[in-house]
């Protein structure tokens, strides 16, 4: 297959979609926020923004992420590739601007000097990121693009490319001339060895060579030279290096468009892998991670390992408790219940979340996951228990469920007789098995209760009350309980400052100091 | 040019880290009251004192070297506080924290460093013919010798050539890529200039439509490729001011400390420190001890001499001054080792290869966890011939289980040869401790609003007796005799 785009098996047209309430329901909304807050990354909002395209095309991106996640080294190597050659495309942009075909002859020097140096860094982009992937066995999507990018370098059209860009930067190389500037304006002629200021800088800094100090000051912003100014300049000096300049005008005949397509749209497209990358090592909590997903086509497939929800961490919470949860046999539902403040929509929120990052080809939090493909998500979450607004979003929720559409209700049950109560929950539960994807469901203490019949499709789960505390401060205040003195040597013996473990201790340093 | 000033073979820039754990110390032992003391309000000698404190010196000779320029500091105190004032002045003008500086502020900064500098040989030529220590006439000399007619014409005729505004000379060379590099060079006579045109040499005239801002631009882009360079020269000598204030101000708060300790009629010296060759047996002596607080100074101990003691005990209540002696002896060991004068009559300490300082103020019971990590992560790595202070520890255990915790561990620390100075109101720690050799009790006292440090074991304890006799109308000991 030839090669396309790094983000799409296809040539297809893909448009952004909306962020709709079950998107913002489950944090989708507010992880992009975080992606594009880095100003790297603003512009990949619209890519994260683009609803799942298909399993394939989730496979595809699953394999750059493969590639990525393999070689760590290969990621830090591609974004330097497309960070520096964005920074290049944008130059030669603004470059190109001048250099429509009727225009090229009657360029200045200083236009043709700036084509010459984009054309510079893009052959040294190239070769250099050529031959970095050439190093590497990849993946569907990269392999392709490895592949794409070995027959340009190889291509008859480059080579000419780069022997003219070696061959013009030497002949300027050797363009050195002297500048006058005074009140009166400038005077141009050959550079005769007059000695540098920085010669008697060195002279002076000499006593003081023990004093010197790491660093250098921070580079200035400067104003940009006035082209006319810079071509008459380079028009003086041309006077004296005719060689060079005729040369550099050639060279702006031949390759004012040697840009290629589909190598600055992979710089600009591979940045949706490097800032999901890059968002998830800096949001990992303590103990999570985030992994590949195995997608399926087949409906009601979850099984999660150590699952959170990724917007806690973005929250700033220090411990985010990871959760494993799985359907099997013909489950369907998956019930969340626990007390008030134990999780459960938190939990809810990171099985919504998986679904749609493994859609759309992204990495999921959790340390393990296998998952149908979804095409959506539909949730409805509300903490009121008004139950006219609860029914009503319930069943909106129900009414957009369908297809390969992932169904979230979190929601307390509505107010009401217990036994209206106990037949809603039954009627809901037997709508739910009927939808052709999965459902979670966030339940009260009790959890989801159903009929036998029904309690074949739901996969319970509850959240006990943390109890106990194993932390250290648990221990300090059942101190106060007759432990006497075994408690006391416990502790010593614990911290090391027992007779014989501090006196080994002391042994070891001293020992670790004669070496030393 | 070298400094010298604090250490024979160095300059003080060239400092480690301080000790693991030193600010710790100096916390402990309240030394920000000392700089207080020795600084004012004056931030750079401040923190000159501050520097000198964190860097406790590792032998006797050092500190020698110190003390004997301490000596001289205090003989010239006028001349070495303008070489403070000099040096304070100059090394807040340092550029090495301000990368962002212009080239126009650096050639300022130029222009004053070399003032600076003028001056400084002046100062030092003068200072030389006085002083007597061997880092002070080293200094001088040095100083001197850098600050003489030709470096400073040199340093004129750069001056000259950075502080163009509107015109400059440079070479222009084009990168592979086109890209023009300029590099500033000395200014060429104007009859040269003239040479060259007239012999066919200048080869372009762009003089007719040029615009100023395009000149200035160019003379920018001259400046700013020779920038780093200048920029590296001045860090340099703002570095060497700085250094220069930190040792010199090292002596400025020496001459400061003493001037407050006469004026507040604190007796103080350079004390005699002495190597640690063998701790158990070298003598300590110590007479007329204050500790300097936030509220100024305040005498702790009139007399203690021991002999080959590793374990030191001071006994006392709550509130009898057991901390502020504590302090006091830290405070006097750290000051002596940094070379500063100490606040006692007489003293002869030896130099510790660490001090340590264990604090448990603060701390409840549910903090005993906290305090044994901190205890054992302290005490593990104490050398021979390390000193620690240990303030009250283990107060969340009962006075039983504290005192057999700490029998053990100081009878590790004691076996590994270091010292022990253990503050404690737990009356069993010294109990456990009477009988026993290498062991020495001092006994804080409050009367009044009078503290005292008397060598000794402690006195009986008949609180619990009076009391119980308040109560019961009986003695408590023959109650207890009647199988009460």
């Amino acid at each position: 297959m030839d090669y396309q785009s790094i983000l799409y098996p296809d040539d297809g047209a893909h448009e952004p979609g909306e962020i709709t309430s079950a998107l913002h329901d489950a944090g989708i909304d507010r992880i992009i926020e975080a992606i594009c807050a880095n100003p790297r990354w603003q512009e990949t909002r619209q890519l994260f923004q683009v609803p799942p395209q298909g399993i394939a095309c989730a496979r595809w991106r699953q394999s750059v992420f493969q590639d990525l996640m393999e070689h760590p080294e290969l990621a830090e190597r591609i974004q330097d590739f497309s960070g520096s050659f964005c920074s290049l495309l944008d130059d030669l942009s603004a470059t190109l601007q001048r250099f429509l075909p009727n225009q090229v002859a009657s360029l200045d020097d200083v236009a043709r000097m700036q084509l010459l140096r984009c054309a510079d860094r893009w052959c040294h982009e190239v070769d250099s990121f050529a031959a970095d992937l050439a190093a590497y066995h990849l993946h569907a999507a990269l392999a392709s693009f490895q592949a794409y990018l070995s027959r340009y370098v190889a291509s008859e059209g480059y080579a000419r490319l780069k022997d003219d860009v070696d061959y013009t930067e030497k002949l300027l190389g050797y363009v050195q001339y002297a500048l006058l500037v005074d009140e009166n304006g400038m005077r141009v002629r050959k550079y005769q060895g007059e000695p540098a200021l920085s010669q008697s800088l060195g002279a002076l800094e000499a006593p003081f060579a023990s004093f010197m100090v790491e660093g250098s000051p921070k580079p200035a912003v400067m104003d940009p030279l006035d082209e006319g100014m810079e071509g008459a300049v380079l028009a003086a000096a041309s006077h004296d290096f005719g060689d060079q300049f005729r040369a550099l005008a050639r060279f702006c005949e031949r390759h004012s468009g040697f840009a290629d397509e589909r190598l600055a749209r992979f710089a600009w497209d591979v940045r949706f892998y490097l800032a999901w990358l890059s968002f998830t090592q800096r949001l990992v909590p303590s103990g999570c991670s985030f992994s590949l997903p195995e997608l399926t086509e087949a409906p009601c497939v979850l099984a999660c390992e150590d699952a959170f929800d990724a917007t806690l961490a973005l929250d700033g919470v220090e411990e985010v408790v990871p959760n494993s949860v799985s359907l099997v046999g013909d489950e369907r539902i998956v019930v969340l219940s626990g007390a008030e403040g134990a999780g459960r929509s938190s939990l809810a929120r990171a099985l919504a979340q998986i679904s749609w990052l493994a859609s759309l080809g992204l990495t999921v939090p959790a340390r393990s996951c296998r998952i149908s493909y979804a095409d959506g998500l539909v949730a409805w979450s509300q903490k009121a228990r008004d139950a006219k607004v609860q029914l009503a979003g319930v069943h909106g929720a129900l009414a957009g469920a369908g297809g390969k559409m992932l169904l979230v209700l979190d929601c307390p049950l509505p107010d009401g007789a217990p036994q209206d109560q106990a037949a809603f929950m039954e009627l809901l539960a037997s709508d739910l098995g009927a939808l052709p994807h999965a459902t979670i469901v966030v339940a009260g203490p009790d959890g989801l209760a159903v009929t036998q019949r029904l309690e074949r499709l739901c996969a319970s789960y509850a959240f006990g009350q943390d109890v106990e505390n194993p932390g250290l401060r648990n221990h300090r205040l059942e101190r106060s309980a007759p432990l006497g003195m075994e408690f006391a040597r416990e502790m010593a013996d614990r911290h090391g400052l027992s007779y014989s473990e501090l006196a080994k201790a002391l042994a070891d340093a001293r020992m670790g100091a004669d070496e030393k | 040019m070298k400094i010298r000033l604090l250490y024979a073979d160095r300059d003080a820039g060239s400092q480690g880290a301080s000790p693991e754990g030193w600010e710790g110390v100096l916390a402990f032992c309240g030394a920000e009251s000392v700089v207080k003391l020795m600084a004012g309000a004056d931030v750079g000698l401040a923190q000159a004192c501050r520097k000198a404190l964190l860097h406790p010196l590792a032998q006797a000779t050092e500190v020698a070297y110190r003390q004997d320029a301490v000596r001289d500091a205090l003989a010239h105190p006028d001349a070495v506080r303008h070489l403070f004032a000099l040096a304070q002045g100059e090394a807040t003008r340092s550029v090495a924290e301000r990368p962002e500086c212009t080239f126009a502020e650096l050639v300022q900064i130029a222009g004053l460093y070399r003032k600076a500098l003028e001056e400084l040989g002046g100062v030092a030529r003068e200072l030389r013919s006085d002083a007597s220590s061997v880092a002070f006439r080293r200094f001088c000399d040095e100083a001197a010798g850098l600050a003489d007619q030709s470096y400073l014409r040199a340093f004129d005729d750069l001056l000259k050539e950075l502080g163009r505004t509107k015109s400059a000379f440079m070479s222009v060379e084009l990168d592979p890529t086109g890209e023009p590099h300029f590099t500033l060079r000395a200014y060429p006579r104007r009859t040269d200039w003239i040479r060259w045109k007239v012999s066919g040499a200048v080869s372009g005239d762009a003089a007719s439509d040029v615009q100023e801002r395009d000149r200035k631009a160019r003379l920018a882009h001259a400046q700013e490729e020779l920038r780093p360079e200048l920029w590296r020269m001045l860090a340099g000598m703002g570095r060497f001011f700085r250094i220069l204030r930190d040792e010199v101000g090292f002596y400025v708060g020496c001459i400061n400390l003493a001037d407050a300790l006469e004026k507040a009629g604190v007796r103080w010296c350079l004390p005699s420190v002495n190597d640690a060759l063998d701790v158990a047996t070298q003598e300590r002596s110590c007479e007329g001890l204050s500790c300097i607080g936030e509220n100024g100074c305040v005498s702790v101990l009139e007399e203690a001499k021991g002999k080959g003691m590793l374990f030191w005990i001071v006994e006392g209540k709550k509130g009898s001054g057991k901390t502020t002696l504590l302090a006091a002896w830290c405070q006097a060991q750290i000051m002596a080792q940094a070379g500063f004068p100490v606040c006692a009559a007489e003293m002869s300490l030896p130099v510790r290869s660490g001090i340590q300082a264990i604090s448990s103020h603060g701390r409840d019971a549910t903090c005993l966890e906290e305090e044994f990590t901190d205890a054992k992560e302290r005490l593990s790595s104490a050398a021979e011939g390390s000193l620690i202070f240990w303030d009250d520890p283990f107060k969340g255990l009962s006075r039983g289980e504290a005192a057999q915790i700490l029998q053990d561990a100081v009878r590790a620390l004691t076996e590994a040869k270091a010292e022990v100075v253990l503050a404690t109101d737990n009356a069993l720690v010294s109990a456990n401790n009477l009988a026993r050799r290498g062991v020495f009790h001092i006994r804080c006292e409050k009367d009044g609003q009078r503290f005292s440090a008397i060598p000794g074991r402690p006195r009986k304890d008949s609180s619990l007796a009076d009391a119980f006799k308040e109560v019961f109308g009986e003695e408590l000991g023959e109650a207890a005799g009647l199988g009460r």
